[in-house]
C-alpha cells in the first residue's frame, strides 16, 4: 500500500484531488476512532473527523514525505483539531481523556472483564498525561512508534523509552492478567 | 496490520521489558486471543463516512474550480437612486445574488446529491439518547407547585386608556361556563408484554450546511473579507419564484427541512382593497365552496407529482377536518368560518408505523390547499429520514396505563371544580402508535425531535355540538421517564387565564371581587 498511497499522494498533489477518496477509504475508520479515544463522543468525533479530513485535503499540497508518513502526517492534523476544538471550548481537558469511553455494550454478558477494565482505567488516571496518551495510541491506535513520534513531535527512542517505562510502573501497580488486558484492549 | 502481528508487537514489548515473560508465552497468547474481544466501540456509522465521502468530493469540486464569482456591490450604492431603494428592495438585490451564484454553482459540473429522502435507522445502545426528561433539577421543584387556579378569574381590563390601576378599578370578569370531562376506559383488554421498546430520534446531516456554504463564499459583496470567518456553515436560505401563482422556497439546512410557501406578492389577494364587512364578504367562502375530500386530495396528489415530492417515507394523503367540527359546532352558521385552506396530511411512517402528534392527530407532510383558486400554496414537513433507534424502558402495567389513560392522557384537560356540567368521554380499545414528542435538553438548551411509543385512546362519542373541542384521541406514552415527568410534575393543562396585569395596588388579583366599588375614570 506504501507504493501505491505514495503514488496517489503524487496524483493529489499534481491536480488529480480525485484521488484523495482513495486515502479517504483507508483512513477514515482509524482517525474517526483516535479521535473518538479523545473524545469519548460519537458526534463530537464525526465532527472533529469531518474538519480533519477537510483540512487535509486543502493542504494536501503542502504534505512532504520527506518530514513523516503520510499516515503521520495525517494524524498529526486530528490531534491539532481535536486540541483546538478544546481549546476554543475554553475547558480544561486533557487530550488523552478516555473516561468517558464507554466500553459497556461489548461487556454485557462478561461482568468480570468489565471490572477489570474499570481497573485498568482506574491506574490509567494515575499516570501523567505524556504517560497516558503513548499508552493509548500504541496500543489503542495501534501506532508505531515512529509514526508516534512524528505526531507529537519526540524522538522515536523518547517514545519508546517513555512507553516501557510506563509499562514498568502500570507492572508495579497492576496483576499480570489486567496488564495484559491493558496492551491488548484495541 | 493482521491480529498475529499485532499480538507479536505487543508480546515483543513486554518480552523487551521482562525477557522472563517468554516462558508464560502460550498462557499469554490464550489470554490475548480472548481480551481482543472486548475491544471498544467506537460507534463507527458507515452512513456518517459515506456522507462526509460525498462531501470531500464536492469540496474537491471546489478545489479544482479555483474560481471566485465577484459582485461589485459597492458601486451600486454610489448611484444617487439608490438613496431611495426601501429595505426591501435591498433584500430582494440579495436573494437576486445568491440566486445567481446558485444557478452558476447548479450549472457547473454535477449536482449535490444531498440524500434527504433516504430513510436509514441506525440501531444504537438502550438509552442512548440520554434521559427523556426535558426538566432539570432546578426546574422540577418550579413546575411541582401546587397547580390551583382562582377560583374566580379577575380581569384587570386595563387596555387601551393608559390608567394606573387603583384598588378602585379592578372589574371582576364573570368566568366562563366550564365542561369537565371524565374519561372512561370502554375498550378491551391491553395486554403489553414488552419490558422496552425504541425511540427513534432524528438525526441532522450537517454536512448540507457545508456542502453548499462554498458556493455563498465565493460571493464578493465588496464590504468585507467572508473568507476572513472561521469555517462558516450555512444555515438557511430562501428562493423565490418571481410568477404569477409562484412560491417562496425555504431551506433550513440546520433542521434538514425544507418549506414551500406562497410569494404573497404574486398571489391575487383582492380583499386587502376591502374597507367594510361588505366588502370583505363577497369573499368569504361558504361550505358549499368547499370540494369534496377526494377532490382537494386529488389537487395535492398532483402537485407533488408535477414537483416530482418524493413521498416515499409517507403514507396515504388524509383531510384534516378539525375546522370542520368548529364549523358543526358554532350554532349561528352565517357566523361560523370556513377556510380558505385545507390542510392535507401524508403522515410519516417510520419503521413500519404510522406518526401521529401528541393530541393523536396523523403527522407528517402538510400540503395545504387554497380552495379559492384550487391550487397548493403551502407545503411543510419536507424533512430529511436519517434516524438513530434506541430502546428505552416502558412502562407496561396495564392498569396504570389506562389510569393515565383516564386521566386524559398527555393533553389532558384541566379539572374545574366549579365546571357547570361534567361529560363522560368513552375511550375505544387503543393502538400502538409512534408519537412525535420534542425532548428539551436543559444542560445544552437544545431541542431535539423523537418520536416514542404511545397507546392511543381513541375517543368513540365525540361532543360534536361543543365548539372549541378538538380532542379526538387521548395518547398515553409508554416510556417510563416521559410518563413520570409528565404525569407526576403538571396537574393537567389549563385554559388561557383572562388578562391578568400586576396591580399597582397591593390587592392580591386573586381574592374575591365582591367588596369592589365603581370606579371612577375620573381619578
Amino acid at each position: 500500500m506504501e507504493g501505491n498511497e505514495a503514488n496517489i499522494i503524487k496524483q493529489c498533489q499534481r491536480g488529480n484531488l480525485e484521488k484523495f477518496g482513495e486515502l479517504y477509504d483507508q483512513y477514515i475508520k482509524k482517525i474517526y476512532n483516535f479521535i473518538f479515544y479523545k473524545t469519548g463522543q460519537k458526534e463530537t468525533a464525526e465532527d472533529l473527523t469531518s474538519h480533519t479530513f477537510i483540512k487535509a485535503l486543502e493542504n494536501i499540497g503542502k504534505y512532504n514525505s520527506t518530514k513523516g508518513s503520510f499516515s503521520s502526517w495525517l494524524y498529526r492534523i486530528a490531534r491539532n483539531t481535536v486540541i483546538d476544538y478544546y481549546r476554543t471550548r475554553k475547558e480544561n481537558f486533557d487530550i488523552t481523556d478516555f473516561t468517558n469511553l464507554s466500553s459497556d455494550e461489548n461487556l454485557e454478558d462478561q461482568t468480570d472483564l468489565k471490572q477489570q477494565l474499570e481497573k485498568v482505567q482506574k491506574y490509567l488516571l494515575n499516570l501523567k498525561a505524556e504517560q497516558r496518551e503513548i499508552i493509548i495510541m500504541r496500543v489503542w491506535d495501534g501506532l508505531s512508534y515512529e509514526e508516534i513520534s512524528q505526531i507529537t513531535g519526540k524522538s522515536q527512542a523518547s517514545c519508546k523509552m517513555l512507553f516501557l517505562r510506563t509499562i514498568n510502573k502500570l507492572r508495579k501497580d497492576l496483576p499480570l492478567n489486567i496488564l495484559i488486558l491493558l496492551l491488548l484492549k484495541l | 496490520m493482521s491480529k498475529n502481528n499485532l499480538i507479536q508487537n505487543i508480546l515483543n514489548d513486554l518480552y523487551q521489558y521482562d525477557p522472563e515473560l517468554k516462558k508464560e508465552e502460550k498462557h499469554l497468547i490464550k489470554i490475548i486471543n480472548n481480551l481482543i474481544k472486548t475491544r471498544p466501540n467506537t460507534k463507527f456509522d458507515e452512513n456518517f463516512a459515506n456522507q462526509l465521502r460525498a462531501q470531500l468530493m464536492a469540496k474537491v469540486e471546489e478545489l479544482k474550480e479555483n474560481k471566485s464569482t465577484t459582485f461589485k456591490f459597492w458601486p451600486l450604492l454610489n448611484l444617487k437612486y439608490m438613496k431611495n431603494l426601501t429595505y426591501a428592495a435591498v433584500g430582494l438585490t440579495v436573494i437576486a445574488l445568491l440566486l445567481v451564484s446558485t444557478f452558476i454553482y447548479l450549472n457547473q459540473g454535477e449536482q449535490t446529491k444531498l440524500a434527504y429522502d433516504k430513510m436509514t435507522i441506525s440501531q444504537v445502545g438502550n438509552n442512548a439518547f440520554g434521559s427523556l426528561k426535558s426538566t432539570g433539577p432546578d426546574q422540577a421543584a418550579a413546575v411541582n407547585q401546587d397547580a390551583t387556579l382562582p377560583s374566580k378569574a379577575a380581569g384587570l381590563g386595563g387596555g387601551g386608556g393608559g390608567q394606573a390601576l387603583t384598588e378602585g378599578s379592578i372589574i371582576g370578569m364573570p368566568a366562563p361556563d366550564y365542561t369537565n370531562y371524565n374519561y372512561v376506559y370502554k375498550g378491551g383488554p391491553i395486554s403489553l408484554t414488552e419490558t422496552e421498546m425504541p425511540v427513534y430520534k432524528k438525526i441532522i446531516d450537517k454536512s448540507s450546511g457545508q456542502n453548499l456554504v462554498s458556493n455563498f463564499t465565493k460571493v464578493n459583496f465588496g464590504l468585507f473579507n467572508l473568507g476572513k470567518f472561521s469555517n462558516p456553515e450555512l444555515q438557511n436560505f430562501s428562493l423565490i419564484e418571481n410568477r404569477d401563482y409562484g412560491y417562496i422556497l425555504y431551506f433550513s439546512l440546520s433542521e434538514n427541512l425544507i418549506s414551500i410557501f406562497p410569494n404573497w406578492e404574486k398571489w391575487p389577494r383582492p380583499e386587502s382593497a376591502c374597507r367594510d364587512e361588505k366588502c370583505f364578504e363577497q369573499y368569504r367562502l361558504k361550505i358549499s365552496d368547499i370540494p369534496a375530500d377526494e377532490n382537494i386530495i386529488a389537487i395535492a396528489d398532483r402537485f407533488i407529482k408535477e414537483y416530482e415530492i418524493n413521498t416515499a417515507n409517507y403514507g396515504e394523503a388524509q383531510v384534516n377536518k378539525q375546522w370542520l367540527r368548529a364549523y358543526q359546532s358554532t350554532p349561528d352558521k352565517s357566523m361560523a368560518y370556513v377556510p380558505e385552506t385545507i390542510t392535507i396530511v401524508y403522515p410519516l411512517i417510520i419503521n413500519n408505523q404510522t406518526i401521529y402528534d401528541e393530541g393523536g392527530n396523523v403527522s407528517g407532510l402538510q400540503v395545504e390547499v387554497n380552495i379559492k383558486y384550487n391550487k397548493v400554496s403551502s407545503v411543510y414537513g419536507l424533512s430529511s429520514s436519517s434516524y438513530e433507534s434506541s430502546n428505552y424502558q416502558i412502562e407496561n402495567d396495564n392498569e396504570k396505563i389506562i389510569t393515565l389513560a383516564e386521566q386524559g392522557g398527555l393533553n389532558r384537560l384541566w379539572y374545574n371544580p366549579e365546571a357547570s356540567e361534567a361529560v363522560d368521554l368513552e375511550l375505544g380499545t387503543p393502538t400502538k402508535s409512534l408519537i412525535r414528542y420534542w425532548h428539551y435538553d436543559q444542560e445544552k438548551n437544545l431541542s431535539s425531535e423523537i418520536f416514542i411509543p404511545a397507546l392511543t385512546f381513541p375517543i368513540n362519542n365525540l361532543p360534536e355540538q361543543t365548539p372549541y373541542f378538538y380532542q379526538t384521541a387521548v395518547v398515553v406514552p409508554l416510556i417510563k421517564e416521559v410518563i413520570e415527568e409528565r404525569f407526576n410534575n403538571d396537574g393537567g393543562t389549563y385554559p388561557m387565564p383572562l388578562l391578568e396585569e400586576k396591580p399597582t395596588s397591593s390587592i392580591n388579583p386573586h381574592e374575591t371581587t365582591d367588596e369592589i366599588t365603581d370606579i371612577n375614570i375620573n381619578e
